[in-house]
């Protein structure tokens, strides 16, 4: 949109959001009559579906090339310039400051009603309907909100790189996403931000290390399912409690050693 | 008692067919409101699957369902949960991570789904249902464990908090799927005690294979066998029975065939 209808770019990154949630809203719509495995496979099929269109619609996408040149526009309110985004460092502070934002709104969402009565989904579904909720409704809405999140996440993407390449689209981004959410541990939103930092610091290392950094991943990604099923942030947790516990036994024996 | 009271729930030849096979074979049934129902049969007879009409958990085959003067046949369990139909099940089913109070918080909200998708404010205030939940609480007589997740509870307290998450809902008629399946000896009695005590407020239908809790606690007994009802009447019409006693009393365990 910033490329071709120069339109300003607080407004563009909103219908990057919007576009975001009216997707998953279409495709968790279809997704959601189905659970486990063929949920997995609905969605998968939906993301292949919309590679293909983006490769094949070249007029709008680019096809295969992405699309190329995407402004930088500077954040500005009728013509005056409130952050020039010229420099990469501009620009960090910019996405780091509407991440700070969505991070907050999406801790929001994750203690609210909403966010507690998904928890109840995820532990019981059938008790969850018995007990009056509409799991459609539940599951659309937290499609929704994460297609949002996407979209907005998609559109800051493309304004850092100048580019939004056809990979975007790839199985293989939607796959990395999902890595970092199983590394950094599925249990919060901390977690996740945990996971991702992970990923890209040991990618950005491994890939010095050795061209097919790729195989250690897998091998690290094996090892999380096999042992730390509750990623990083449960290793954290149960180390924190393996601490208190010693400092617990120390207070208890000094205790005790006093009394003798 | 209570026979005069109005009829609350009636299903009129519900059917329910798994292909060829027809676990509910028409059965039409009658609960009058605040009176214990029981709905005893041998394993297999179809009373969970009756169960599972009533409450909306499985759509029926044929049949009508009547709640409260109105047809509900056609809606979904969550729909009827607003209409006042709350229910416990045989397995038991809770939120196992989430603490004691968060089940009943859960189940009290369950009546206004709506508010579930509010993104924005947390479960305090008037969202936490206090009142409804320390209500609760009090009758299962979980105070003390209010906080602990319900996977950590022990076998009779989860079946205890499994009825809680049905009374959560303030609901008219309650629908109990054998509370008491595999209780110990102490849990019983209790359960037994707290079953009685909900017929002041509730309407209770009950499947039970306890037959001291049946006989002392019901108003009314359906005896169900291969997927049709054998016989209804008083406790101690239904004991004397000899269509029952062949069927089921005296044969609890080969089940309807003999």
């Amino acid at each position: 949109m910033l490329s071709r209808w120069a339109v300003p770019m607080p407004l563009a990154l909103l219908l990057a959001t919007v576009m975001g949630a009216l997707g998953a809203a279409l495709v968790g719509w279809v997704a959601i009559r189905q659970r486990g495995t063929y949920f997995v496979m609905l969605t998968l099929a939906f993301s292949q579906m919309f590679y293909f269109i983006a490769y094949t619609a070249t007029d709008l996408t680019g096809g295969d090339n992405g699309l190329m040149d995407v402004p930088r526009p500077n954040l500005s309110v009728f013509g005056t310039d409130l952050w020039t985004l010229t420099t990469p460092w501009q620009f960090y502070g910019f996405v780091s400051l509407l991440f700070l934002v969505v991070f907050w709104l999406l801790l929001r969402v994750s203690n609210s009603t909403f966010g507690r009565t998904l928890l109840a989904v995820r532990d019981n579904e059938e008790r969850a309907a018995a007990i009056g909720y509409n799991l459609r409704l539940l599951k659309l809405q937290a499609f929704v909100i994460s297609g949002a999140v996407t979209g907005l996440a998609g559109a800051l993407h493309a304004m850092m790189t100048g580019l939004a390449p056809l990979s975007n689209a790839e199985l293989h981004t939607s796959e990395m996403i999902l890595i970092m959410t199983v590394i950094g541990g599925t249990g919060n939103l901390f977690a996740s931000l945990l996971g991702s930092a992970f990923y890209l610091l040991l990618a950005d290392w491994l890939s010095q290390l050795w061209p097919r950094w790729l195989l250690l991943l897998g091998v690290a990604l094996i090892a999380v399912s096999l042992w730390m099923q509750r990623g990083l942030w449960g290793l954290g947790e149960m180390l924190w409690r393996k601490l208190q516990g010693q400092r617990n036994t120390a207070t208890a024996a000094a205790a005790k050693g006093e009394q003798a | 008692m209570n026979t005069k009271s109005p009829i609350l729930l009636e299903a009129i030849d519900v059917e329910k067919h798994y292909g060829k096979f027809a676990a509910l074979g028409g059965v039409s049934l009658q609960v009058r409101a605040n009176t214990v129902h029981s709905v005893i049969g041998p394993n297999g007879a179809g009373k969970t699957t009756l169960f599972h009409m009533l409450t909306g958990t499985k759509t029926v085959s044929g049949g009508r369902i009547l709640f409260d003067g109105q047809d509900v046949t056609d809606e979904p369990d969550y729909r009827r949960v607003q209409r006042g139909i709350a229910r416990s099940f045989q397995v038991t089913s809770l939120f196992l991570t989430l603490s004691v109070r968060e089940n009943l918080r859960l189940g009290a909200q369950g009546v206004a789904p709506m508010h579930a998708l509010n993104p924005w404010h947390e479960p305090v205030g008037a969202r936490a249902q206090k009142e409804v939940v320390e209500a609760v609480l009090a009758k299962v007589g979980l105070e003390s464990l209010a906080d602990t997740p319900a996977g950590n509870l022990s076998h009779g307290q989860q079946r205890r908090l499994e009825v809680g998450m049905a009374l959560s809902a303030r609901p008219k008629a309650i629908f109990l799927d054998e509370p008491t399946s595999g209780m110990g000896i102490d849990d019983l009695e209790e359960m037994k005690r707290l079953i009685k005590s909900l017929r002041d407020q509730h309407t209770v239908v009950l499947i039970e294979h306890n037959m001291n809790i049946v006989m002392d606690i019901s108003d009314t007994v359906t005896v169900m066998q291969m997927g049709r009802v054998l016989a209804e009447g008083l406790p101690h019409d239904i004991r004397s029975d000899d269509r029952v006693r062949t069927a089921y009393l005296g044969n609890m365990i080969t089940g309807g065939k003999a």
